[in-house]
């Protein structure tokens, strides 16, 4: 691939352990072309997330990344970034949707303000400046200007969470990971976001790194896809050619144990 | 849906909840039956009253208007030694395995509990071979699950010992409030082949609450579709799946995820494209029942 926006190589991240270290991510490898919608499906404990954190350096320790791991971002060694150039990075290069986005926006705190205190601290902008941006983003996912001076909870799960994505695209950053963005919320809710996303990627061309187990979900979506399984990366490819044609015996059971709306009900038995 | 009595209904129940904004019509003339050896899957998004339902059967909450009937008796009018007669025979499984289970006591705790308040005149050996017995029906080793605490179990672990729970004072109900939703995929198939085998063996009656239509599909021979308090749509669950009838339905069944219908595909559903208008629709009490097929039935959405 030529001149991906997320390339990483050998990458390995331990949980370092009293005793014994935990190796969450194993030796993976993978880019993530412009513009380029790539999924990472696995369980839980495989070590997604932490691929996640761990590309805008948001991992904590005990998390360790184990010298010999890579992560260039636009062309930058993310890892050996001074805390400066850290913030320059964030927001800007790469934007993160939290699993739990819906409850990481500040309860006292109005929509406005959440908008401007991102926008202040990266751009300078203005109080005035940053509400006429803040409600062009909003308008981007479909909420009207008028919610601006609301608070979290005077919104529904949904609408929070398209709050949450409008301000990670506050700075247009080159590349949005969405860690699980949908899990809590509704099928029909679920399905307006991601049908958002899509159009927007399309239309501002940033890249997308969405995190997710449901597999369904994502070879829908997805350009490519990559399976995880106990913090290796046992198969990456084209989306259709995961579902089409999967290689790998995981990824093989995980289509099986996937209950389907319409043929077979998928093999009776245990997976 | 079947011949045979129901063992718990639910006969034209509302529940309101009245809030300084207004009202919320939770429940409107909700009927339905529950009958042994089958399970009837009630779906809908959060917020549809699929859970207040729940509710209603657990007595956790009292109607408002309608009648919950237990062998054909309404419940309100029974007396306390028939109450607890209910209490035993209806059990429920919860929707997260990590908040329902007590974390400062031992599986073995968890267990006993149930046993020692719904069969007293149990000796202890006897409550011993039941807890073994019923750890053994939802697949788990007695002899090293017993002495664990919940944080040493899996999630799916965690919801066999609910399972295990709830079989544990040999109930003839299980209302199932979500039982997979915070299971990873892999362990969701598992949990619900433990129902349906718990279903066949000891024909229980089963209430199936879950958003995901796809699993519904997989243990219930019978289908709800609520929304805003209202069933709208019901019936065998191959007819309702195959051939939906209301608009709700067929919006639900294409926002499932499906590898096969690309984001973007002409063919999405027409549904998807006015999500608003139906939701507003189908928000609205509707009276009128029309049967569409054998076993199939709608509240028509009013245009």
């Amino acid at each position: 691939m030529s001149d991906p926006v997320l390339s990483i190589r050998h990458l390995s991240i331990d949980y370092v352990g009293v005793k014994t270290d935990f190796h969450a991510v194993r030796n993976v490898s993978f880019d993530i072309g412009r513009g380029e919608f790539f999924g990472l499906a696995g369980e839980s404990g495989c070590g997604k997330s932490t691929i996640a954190f761990a590309i805008s350096r948001l991992h904590r320790p005990p998390a360790l990344i184990r010298t010999g791991s890579q992560i260039l971002l636009g062309g930058r060694d993310v890892l050996a970034l001074d805390d400066a150039s850290l913030r320059e990075l964030r927001w800007r290069e790469v934007a993160m949707v939290f699993q739990s986005a819906m409850n990481s926006l500040n309860p006292v705190l109005t929509i406005e303000r959440q908008f401007y205190d991102v926008l202040k601290t990266h751009t300078g902008m203005s109080r005035p400046a940053a509400r006429a941006r803040a409600a062009e983003l909003l308008a981007l996912v479909d909420i009207p200007a008028d919610r601006l001076s609301a608070y979290p909870h005077q919104l529904s799960g949904g609408m929070r969470q398209r709050v949450v994505i409008a301000i990670c695209l506050a700075l247009s950053p080159k590349l949005l990971i969405m860690d699980e963005p949908t899990t809590a919320l509704d099928v029909v809710v679920q399905r307006e976001i991601l049908e958002r996303i899509h159009k927007l990627r399309i239309e501002l061309g940033f890249a997308v790194l969405f995190i997710t187990h449901d597999l369904a979900l994502m070879a829908q979506v997805s350009d490519r896809i990559g399976i995880m399984l106990e913090g290796e990366l046992v198969e990456v490819g084209e989306a259709q050619a995961i579902y089409r044609a999967p290689q790998h015996d995981y990824t093989r059971k995980l289509w099986a144990s996937i209950p389907r709306l319409t043929g077979e009900r998928i093999r009776q038995g245990e997976p | 849906m079947t011949d045979a009595a129901p063992i718990l209904a639910l006969d034209n129940v509302s529940k309101i909840f009245r809030r300084s904004g207004g009202t919320v019509h939770a429940a409107r003339d909700v009927s339905f039956a529950l009958h042994p050896g089958r399970t009837l899957a009630l779906v809908g998004e959060s917020g549809s009253g699929k859970t207040t339902a729940a509710r209603l059967i657990m007595r956790e909450y009292h109607p408002d208007a309608g009648r919950l009937l237990f062998r054909g008796m309404p419940i309100e009018s029974s007396s306390l030694a028939s109450l607890r007669t209910y209490r035993s025979a209806v059990q429920m499984v919860f929707q997260d395995p990590f908040s329902s289970l007590n974390p400062v006591h031992t599986i073995r705790y968890h267990l006993e509990r149930p046993l020692r308040l719904h069969q007293p005149a149990l000796k202890r050996a006897e409550r011993d071979a039941a807890i073994a017995e019923v750890l053994t029906r939802v697949k788990l080793d007695p002899a090293l699950i017993l002495p664990k605490y919940p944080h040493e179990l899996s999630g799916g672990q965690r919801q066999r010992i609910s399972i295990a729970r709830a079989l544990a004072v040999n109930p003839e109900v299980i209302i199932a409030d979500e039982p997979t939703s915070m299971l990873d995929v892999s362990v969701r198939l598992g949990i619900l082949n433990l129902l349906n085998d718990m279903k066949r063996q000891m024909g229980l009656a089963v209430l199936y609450i879950t958003h995901d239509i796809a699993t519904a599909r997989y243990v219930a021979e019978d289908i709800m579709v609520m929304y805003a308090g209202q069933i709208v749509e019901w019936g065998a669950t191959d007819s309702v799946l195959a051939d939906p009838q209301h608009p709700y339905t067929r919006l639900l069944l294409s926002a499932v995820p499906d590898p096969d219908r690309r984001f973007g595909d002409a063919d999405a559903g027409s549904e998807l494209g006015q999500i608003e208008i139906i939701r507003r629709q189908s928000a609205i009490g509707q009276s009128e029942v029309r049967e569409v097929a054998p076993n199939h039935f709608i509240r028509p959405m009013p245009a």
